[in-house]
């Protein structure tokens, strides 16, 4: 526990170094998601002359347009863990040398940076409350936050276990980003991140059921908005949570296999 | 402390033929070709040993201390290190043993050294007073205190490279491993680095197992030296031995009184008819008979390839 604290503590430090970023990173998601989502989809709400797409109203649909992404932001934590690099150009040897678990290190690491955007997120939402005001259906309490907050530590450590997969491949071909890419564009189709998934057909939604991306951003949005029952939401982490058993399984069977052929170049 | 047998590590490269199409070629098929970086190493090292790690590049001097800190894993062999197999990386092994790469940074670089070796305190499990009483001592005797609060990527080579040795030391290791520690450093830093593992070895008496190009490092830390050539042993033994057994000439140094050096070799047994000759066909202001340098006599051993 306490070396899981000075993980953290050194990783916000490295995160707190690097101010003008920082900032810089935050206004520049808040107000451009915020701009690009109220565009797009006034055009999309004008042109249908409906008070609902999806079953949501505009504002709601605004909000989610601006929760969804920072909260896709949240999972994709520190974006790469850099498992590829540190096996391309030998980063590894530290961890390998220093007595600690290098998966414990980089998922801390990890779940620093969801953190860090967490709480940037929160105050891109305190930025929409005054700018837009919050749509008349949205119903908050502590309850929703705190099921928000143990969805994206769920949801940021599946997705950092299944970017390792990807990364660990570099334990056999030299370039694999273009692998990182492939598993991004599909969890950013298939969690919700770019639409609602209420926009996709029946069968689709029945079938994404059983995928590991849904519970990674739908939910937590919904949850946050107070738009799904905390039973609907459970079944989504348990489903979550075993798809995180599974790919770890199959992460410690490629890190035992890679780490056979791993040569440690660089010094 | 360190056991190796019949330790051998082959890897696997692919070839490539040059050209445009050698490119195209590869992406469909490629010639892989086995090499051996170690062939059938055999060694002991003993508590408190400095052994040099000699030989010319891809010898396997970094394939072998990669193998015996657990970084890689051998092709066949037996190896113990600490009483463990090194590849199993048991946490209780990385806590007694510690590798220090000249040539690649081990702490992080965003964050000044101080940062970092609170992180390593965790990480070893240093309790308060023994973290406080080492870091003084390091730091110290490193002449490095006024440095530990800047980002170490705002550090110098030199001053890189203290920062690093403090970090590998801080949980005095029982084996250190040390990967060319002065590469890149000038003089006085180098000599400062060299005086510092001496001084620290004095202390703790840790095994050190040393990589380096630089003769200096060999001559003042080792007095047992393995040389490597292409991936086998041709020599293991004292430094102080390899002048004896492989020098079979000195040099003589003579000063004239018109101020013209000359320098010439003799056979150890026919030193004294050579000075002598010299004399008497010379106005000589001064005389030296030196032993040829290690790093020539070593050279010639790695040219030649003369077995232990």
């Amino acid at each position: 526990m306490r070396l899981t604290k000075a993980i953290f503590q050194m990783e916000m430090r490295n995160i707190l170094a690097y101010r003008f970023s920082f900032w810089i990173n935050f206004f520049g998601t808040t107000i451009g998601q915020l701009g690009l989502s109220y565009f797009l989809w006034s055009s999309v709400y004008s042109a249908s002359n409906s008070q609902r797409i999806g079953g949501m109203t505009f504002q709601m649909m605004i909000l989610y347009s601006f929760l969804a992404p920072m909260t896709l932001k949240c999972i994709h934590g520190m974006q790469n863990l850099n498992i590829n690099q540190d096996i391309f150009d030998g980063g590894l040897n530290k961890y390998i040398i220093y007595p600690l678990s290098y998966f414990q290190f980089k998922w801390v690491q990890h779940l620093t940076h969801t953190f860090s955007h967490a709480f940037q997120l929160f105050m891109g939402l305190a930025f929409f409350a005054i700018m837009i005001g919050m749509p008349s259906e949205y119903q908050f309490g502590a309850i929703n936050i705190i099921c928000f907050l143990i969805n994206l530590a769920i949801a940021s450590s599946l997705f950092a276990v299944m970017e390792s997969i990807m990364e660990m491949m570099a334990f056999w071909a030299d370039n694999v980003w273009s692998l990182s890419v492939l598993l991004r564009f599909v969890i950013n189709l298939l969690s919700g991140a770019w639409l609602s998934l209420t926009l996709f057909p029946d069968w689709a939604q029945q079938a994404f059921y059983y995928l590991p991306f849904k519970g990674m951003v739908y939910p937590p949005v919904k949850i946050l908005m107070g738009d799904m029952s905390l039973l609907e939401w459970a079944q989504s982490q348990l489903m979550m949570m075993v798809w995180f058993v599974l790919i770890s399984f199959l992460a410690r069977k490629m890190w035992q296999a890679g780490n056979l052929r791993y040569t440690g170049v660089g010094i | 402390m360190i056991h190796v047998k019949n330790l051998s590590k082959t890897f696997t490269v692919n070839e490539k033929e040059p050209g445009l199409k050698g490119s195209f070629k590869s992406l469909f098929k490629r010639k892989v070709i086995t090499k051996y970086a170690l062939n059938n190493i055999n060694f002991d090292i003993h508590e408190g040993e400095i052994v040099g790690l000699i030989g010319a590049n891809g010898a396997g001097k970094t394939t072998l201390s990669k193998i015996l800190s657990g970084i890689i894993h051998p092709s066949s062999g037996e190896i113990s290190v600490l009483g463990t197999d090194p590849w199993k990386r048991e946490i209780n092994f990385r806590k007694k043993m510690s590798l220090i790469m000249g040539q690649k940074a081990s702490l992080w670089w965003d964050l000044p050294a101080l940062d970092c070796y609170l992180l390593l305190k965790e990480i070893y499990q240093i309790n308060d007073e023994d973290y406080h009483t080492r870091l003084n001592f390091l730091a110290e005797t490193l002449g490095i205190k006024d440095q530990l609060k800047v980002q170490i990527r705002r550090l110098s080579l030199g001053e890189r490279m203290k920062v690093e040795l403090i970090a590998a030391l801080l949980h005095n290791p029982q084996v250190v491993f040390l990967d060319e520690p002065t590469i890149g450093l000038d003089l006085t830093a180098q000599k400062a680095v060299r005086k510092f593992l001496l001084d620290y070895r004095r202390q703790f008496n840790p095994c050190m197992i040393l990589t380096s190009h630089y003769m200096e490092d060999i001559e003042e830390l080792c007095e047992r030296i393995i040389i490597l050539k292409e991936g086998s042993i041709v020599y293991d033994g004292p430094l102080k031995d390899i002048i004896a057994k492989y020098a079979n000439e000195k040099q003589i140094i003579l000063t004239l009184m018109n101020g013209d050096i000359i320098k010439e070799r003799a056979p150890r047994d026919g030193i004294g008819e050579r000075i002598s000759a010299l004399l008497k066909s010379h106005d000589v202001l001064d005389l030296s008979v030196t032993e040829i340098e290690i790093s020539e006599i070593i050279e010639k051993i790695l040219r030649q390839g003369v077995m232990a």
